[in-house]
């Protein structure tokens, strides 16, 4: 079997430098961390502005399209209005305005003073810019240019010797757009646009004895006025809750502007002055404030709250972020459930204040990720109005690490959010810690995403339609298992933006240990081919998963089993805990965590899950675990120091004794105490004390291969160390007569070492004969009770240096390494001739070099994306495929046979064959309005085509979408005219729509879908009409009899109006017949 | 409802125990008196509050209620600190609960602050026939961790108000009993408040 020569022969014959060029692939991930996010729920599409200046749009599954709008500035502000404008205002102040239809910029304008609120209302053109110098003014987003209005400093107006203060927030009213609640540092202010006027200047004092928001006795001993942070209108515009940076937050009458109630998240009233100290837990039985540096506690100012509601405006809730005492080691957000509103009319205020004071029902989120929410949005199910936060499903913290944290409303729980989001914000949902990558087979991937876990939720991000633009097929795909922070592992295909399915496949350790903090996913190994995965936690921890079907197993068993297994039969842990019984019962089918391995061995170094059955996982501490997976038992656990050291005694026979003696010894040991586990300081002890450093396993591979000297291929596993050795073992049967019962069927034998140079960063097996992989596969292993010899050898990679060695110690080639390589691994184009090692290196080259000579081929530039930080987290896969880690949550996919592969379409520059995003054909509904009964009263209405005037002036120009849409019109009544058969059938469900999203529950006829059409002609009129009585003509309907009273007037619009619902009903389903 | 406006002393509670023991419904009992026999199960932390009179004072109870889920674990200690009760609750039906509390009051002692009361209740005490841990237990349980003991049943509405109320009162007595050498403690806290915050504390 020795018959070739010693460097065997060229594996790599067939390549020539001029066959490689590094052909950029797609993009994964979000450059940079989230700053601000906006979500349209008509269109729904969800965007997501990063703190470096891009700007990402999701909808359905493969719509994704980035901006890049300001490198390096942050993207401050972002709105999505009337679902066609993505409205920006990044760090250079430059107020962007995007089109989601074309996907171009519209138009830019910078104001003359930093921006610092912005508000906007999914109806209107304008965009109302809270300026530094207290300034209000407004963008017309629709044509492009700053207009005449602006609302004034109202602070200095009505408080003339406050500080001068930049608005803070600003919010409009959710039912009357000509009220504008104006936050300044000192007051807000009820700005009527219409009428120029200041309607309520709402001022929050604390007044001296009084606790405020302050958790401390010192400020209260003394009146303040704390600063404002926030601000939010009831959603039916009955109240206004200020909210302030000591964490208190205030509730006012929106009419009189008188307070109704002071409160924290957690006490009530206080504004009011106490008369003795009620403030406990400065009482002797508390502790002193230690958890951040001796501190006086202080209580988080409000980052940011939403005021919430059902399908009722009426019946709400409260959401915020921040308001929480410093000292609490663990951030979380407010519930406050207050139900419905009382009547406004007919309820004192102090009844009122009660119940703001009272909630029904009030939790914290907990957010365990040990970063604070600072802001976030809801994700309303359907209705853009009442500021987004109609009847949400789910919120989205956005935290100050620039990771994502959604939670599902309102029961708290940590949103599915695989099932929920686009691949590319599931990497910092929360952060990713721990990826790799595993090839495996197409018909079993389909298979396995088939089953995938159906989400109790409906799909929220659905809009768009994705652009295939390029085309590689592949027999095997590549899969990306990403670890996370929070103890998620999930699964994707690499090649997302190539094909159909680009969902995500998850499951979670945190489940599986039983735990939900302290899980961060540390490494991960996916042996494709079986469908399993082992996934390490931080703390030592190592999960197995199978994939299969959750057959709920007899419990009996499930305990036998148990009991077999437990090595530590003196009231210890067993380092194999089966955790089948943790699974969740709601998945049919799926990764199912079986096992998790814990020897209390330190964090994990190293992990390997093989394609045939074993697992080997390297420990801090120094030792190798080996696990039969068919039998679930640990058939090895050693240091490697005493592995190699004993070589002599268990070199040949009789090694199945010595294993399981030395899994015994290892047991008992009591050198590792069992509560050390996930103390990452007991280990920096340990290697600091002066001792010689732990030789740790860096790097570990099954193959299938000969071994030099025999005549027979056997299991070779390779393990490569942080002293630069390189220990084979042998996987072996072991013999029936063998004594011992720990159930394996195979014994792991020590074979031999060689010293290298310098840590082992991989270990690659290869057919020397072939020129393929010799990693272990399935399909190898059942040839080899055939007798087959694979002639195979190692190559370990190393910084400086590669070297190919014939296992256990025949040096075959080495090369030196200038540049050093951070990242290595095999890629072919075809089986013989095309076999090479792929190094991505420090300097920011794709080197590779031919095998077994290893003389460097070529080397491709990524220097452009280059960023030596996150290229160490980068992976090579057979097929070529370079995922380079190009940013601390993106990665960009190449392939090396850029030139050679020619994809059946290149795009050009990704321009042509963009993912489209909007959709004409989604509707948006009408405003809400003011209620009838309020318009009765004598509440103010203002026509929109009058507050248009009013914002815009009289000379604005007519947009380009009014002339077409006028056309449309025309050609709509030429051809309603011509074909009235259509209509009652359609006539009811646009109704039922609109007077959902008004809000008015009651609403039997409610406005119709005729909002998409324009002013002009008799048809016009008729339709302002509708938008004129909006959502109050269902109401005033259904209480005909009590109209009498009402004009006659009116009444006859009414019933014009009604004629005309139907008319509008048919032209709308004729629309949708013909656009 | 009475107003809240206007209370003497406000004291921190939280209800501990394992999952499904009924802390939840305990305190749904104490704060709404009403009772649900589904099972849902607490994510993160619920917070109520009522508001009792008792020996002439106006004490307003802020209760914690924690998920009982060991994967919540970590979180909810979290909370523990500046709780001036805590009311640690088995299930009288489930032995397993019962066990776990010694867990729980170690949980307690490295976790909350010094000196804080403690309460231990059996609870689903009407549920005679699937009884698994006597009174006697408890009583024996409660005895060597030196702490109270009650049996109760927010289902039946036993010893709920009970529970919550003696442990305010001792809470309250402890609180008095703290402020009592305070040369001005029910005076305007002007002068003594930074006295009683810096001289006070105990650890």
């Amino acid at each position: 079997m020795l018959k070739l020569n010693k460097s065997g022969r060229d594996l790599s014959s067939g390549l020539t430098p001029e066959a490689f060029g590094l052909e950029d692939l797609a993009r994964f991930g979000i450059a940079g961390g989230i700053s601000v996010l906006a979500f349209d729920p008509i269109q729904s599409l969800l965007a997501a502005g990063t703190d470096n200046g891009r700007v990402y749009v999701f909808g359905q599954p493969g719509v994704e399209v980035e901006f890049d709008l300001c490198p390096g500035r942050p993207i401050i502000h972002l709105r999505i209005i009337k679902g066609i404008y993505l409205v920006t205002v990044d760090g250079n102040n430059n107020v962007t305005v995007l089109s989601l239809e074309s996907r171009d910029v519209l138009s830019v304008f910078t104001p003359s003073a930093p921006v610092t609120a912005v508000e906007s209302d999914p109806a209107l053109d304008w965009m109302w810019l809270g300026l530094d110098n207290g300034l209000t003014i407004v963008y017309d987003v629709d044509r492009g240019g700053k207009t005449p209005y602006r609302i004034s400093n109202l602070q200095r107006t009505a408080l003339p010797r406050a500080p001068a203060s930049p608005v803070v927030f600003l919010a409009i009213h959710p039912r009357s757009y000509q009220l504008m609640l104006v936050g300044y540092e000192r007051c807000a202010v009820v700005y009527s646009m219409a009428d120029d006027d200041m309607l309520l200047v709402l001022q929050y004092e604390v007044p001296a004895g009084a606790p405020g928001g302050d958790l401390h006795e010192l400020p209260q001993q003394r009146s303040r006025f704390p600063l404002l942070t926030y601000g939010a209108w009831h959603p039916n515009g009955h109240h206004i809750v200020t909210a302030y940076d000591d964490g208190s937050f205030v509730f006012w009458d929106a009419k009189e502007g008188k307070l109704l109630q002071a409160r924290t998240v957690e006490d009530t009233d206080v504004n009011i002055p106490r008369k003795t100290n009620h403030i406990i837990p400065t009482s002797p039985t508390s502790p002193t404030y230690s958890s951040r540096s001796n501190q006086i506690p202080v209580r988080e100012p409000i980052y940011r709250l939403a005021w919430c509601c059902t399908t009722n405006p009426e019946d709400t809730s409260l959401i915020i972020a921040g308001g929480e005492s410093s000292e609490l080691p663990l951030r979380g957000m407010t519930y406050m459930d207050f139900g419905p509103t009382p009547a406004v009319k007919i309820t004192s205020y102090a009844a009122m204040g009660e119940h703001y004071a009272q909630p029904r029902r009030q939790r914290i989120y907990p957010v365990p990720l040990g970063a604070d929410p600072v802001d976030f949005i809801m994700l309303p199910r359907m209705s853009p109005f009442y500021a987004g936060n109609m009847d949400p499903l789910a919120l989205v913290a956005i935290l100050s690490s620039g990771e994502l944290y959604s939670i599902e409303y309102p029961t708290g729980a940590a949103l599915p959010v695989a099932q929920i989001f686009p691949p590319s914000l599931c990497w910092i949902q929360p952060r990713m810690t721990a990826v790799t990558v595993s090839a495996v087979r197409r018909e079993q991937w389909v298979g396995m995403m088939a089953a995938r876990k159906k989400s109790s939720l409906p799909p929220i991000i659905i809009g768009g339609a994705p652009a295939r633009s390029r085309l590689r097929r592949f027999d095997m795909r590549n899969i990306i298992a990403t670890g996370h922070s929070d103890g998620y592992v999930r699964l994707w295909d690499a090649s997302h933006g190539e094909i159909e399915d680009s969902v995500v496949l998850d499951m979670s350790i945190a489940d599986a240990i039983g735990r939900s903090v302290d899980v961060r996913v540390s490494h991960i190994s996916f042996a494709g081919q079986m469908g399993e995965i082992s996934a390490a936690c931080e703390t030592g921890e190592m999960v197995y998963f199978k994939y299969g079907l959750n057959r709920p197993g007899t419990p009996g068993e499930t305990a036998r089993r148990l009991e077999a297994l437990n090595i530590g039969s003196d009231g210890r842990p067993a380092m194999i805990q089966h955790v089948s019984d943790r699974v969740d019962p709601s998945v049919k089918e799926g990764f199912l965590p079986i096992f998790v391995l814990n020897p209390q061995q330190g964090p994990i170094t190293a992990i390997k899950n093989s394609d045939i059955g074993f697992l080997a996982v390297g420990y801090q501490f120094g030792s190798l675990a080996v696990v039969e997976l068919r039998s679930m038992t640990l058939i090895y656990l050693e240091t490697l120091a005493s592995a190699t050291g004993d070589i002599n005694a268990s070199s040949n026979h009789g090694s199945t004794s010595n294993k399981k003696f030395s899994v015994e010894k290892m047991v008992r040991s009591p050198s590792i105490s069992s509560n050390s586990s996930g103390n990452s300081n007991n280990r920096r002890s340990a290697t600091a004390s002066g001792l010689p450093p732990i030789e740790v396993p860096t790097a570990i591979e099954f193959s299938l291969m000969a071994l030099e000297g025999d005549s027979y291929s056997s299991i070779v596993l390779s393990v490569g160390t942080s002293l630069g050795r390189l220990l084979t073992f042998r996987v072996i049967p072991r013999r029936q007569s063998a004594p011992g019962n720990s159930g394996g069927q195979h014994v792991v034998q020590f074979v031999g070492a060689t010293q290298l140079k310098s840590r082992v960063l991989a270990v690659i097996p290869f057919d020397t004969d072939y020129g393929v992989s010799a990693v272990a596969s399935p399909t190898i292993l059942g040839k080899l009770a055939q007798g087959i010899v694979i002639n195979g050898a190692v190559v370990a990679v190393m910084a400086d240096e590669a070297r190919v060695i014939r296992l256990p110690k025949n040096k075959v080639s080495s090369r030196t390494f200038d540049d050093k390589v951070l990242v290595a691994g095999l890629s072919l184009l075809r089986q013989g001739d095309t076999l090479v090692l792929t190094c991505v290196t420090e300097a920011g080259y794709v080197r590779i070099y031919a095998l077994p000579s290893l003389k460097e081929l070529t080397h491709l530039s990524a220097q452009k994306y280059y960023d030596v930080r996150y290229a160490q987290r980068s992976l090579v896969s057979l097929n070529g495929d370079v995922l380079l880690g190009i940013g601390k949550n993106e990665s960009a996919l190449f392939n090396i046979w850029g030139k050679a592969l020619a994809p059946k379409q290149v795009a050009g520059s990704g321009n042509a064959t963009k993912d489209a995003l909007y959709d004409v054909m989604k509707v948006q509904p009408p405003r809400p309005t003011i209620s009838n009964l309020q318009w009765m009263s004598g509440v103010r209405y203002i026509s929109p085509e009058d507050f248009d005037l009013l914002i815009g002036g009289p000379h604005r120009p007519r947009s380009q979408r009014e002339m077409e849409e006028e056309r449309a019109r025309r050609e709509q009544q030429r051809l309603a005219a011509t074909q009235k058969i259509y209509h009652a059938p359609t006539a009811s469900q646009p109704n039922r729509v609109a007077s959902f999203f008004t809000g008015n529950a009651s609403g039997s006829g409610g406005a119709g879908g005729s909002r998409s059409v324009g002013r002009g002609g008799a048809y016009g009129n008729m339709s302002d009409a509708v938008d004129e009585r909006g959502e109050g003509l269902g109401y005033v309907q259904s209480q005909f009899a009590k109209l009498e009273e009402a004009s006659s007037d009116y009444v006859k619009n009414l019933s014009d109006f009604l004629n005309e619902q139907k008319k509008s009903a048919a032209t709308s389903y004729l629309k949708s017949k013909f656009f | 409802m009475a107003s809240s406006r206007n209370y003497d002393i406000l004291i921190k509670l939280l209800l501990i125990g394992d999952s499904g023991v009924g802390k939840s419904c305990l305190l749904l009992r104490f704060s709404e008196d009403s009772f649900t026999p589904s099972f849902i199960t607490t994510i993160g932390i619920d917070f109520k509050i009522r508001t009792i009179d008792l020996d002439g004072k106006r004490i307003k109870m802020q209760i914690w209620d924690t998920a009982g889920q060991e994967r919540f674990r970590t979180i909810t200690t979290a909370y523990y600190r500046g709780a001036m009760g805590i009311l640690l609750v088995y299930d009288v039906t489930d032995e397993k609960s019962f066990n776990n509390i010694r867990n729980w009051f170690a949980n307690v002692e490295q976790h909350a602050s010094e000196g804080v009361n403690k309460l231990l209740i059996g609870n689903k005490c009407d549920w005679e026939e699937k009884r698994a841990v006597s009174t006697e237990q408890g009583k024996a349980l409660a005895n060597e961790l030196g702490i109270p003991f009650i049996e109760a049943s927010a289902k039946a509405n036993i010893n709920v108000e009970e529970a919550f109320v003696s442990l305010a009162r001792q809470i309250k007595q402890r609180v008095d009993l703290a402020s009592e050498p305070q040369p001005s403690s029910s005076g305007v806290d002007i002068n003594n408040s930074k006295s009683s915050s810096g001289g006070g504390k105990c650890c």
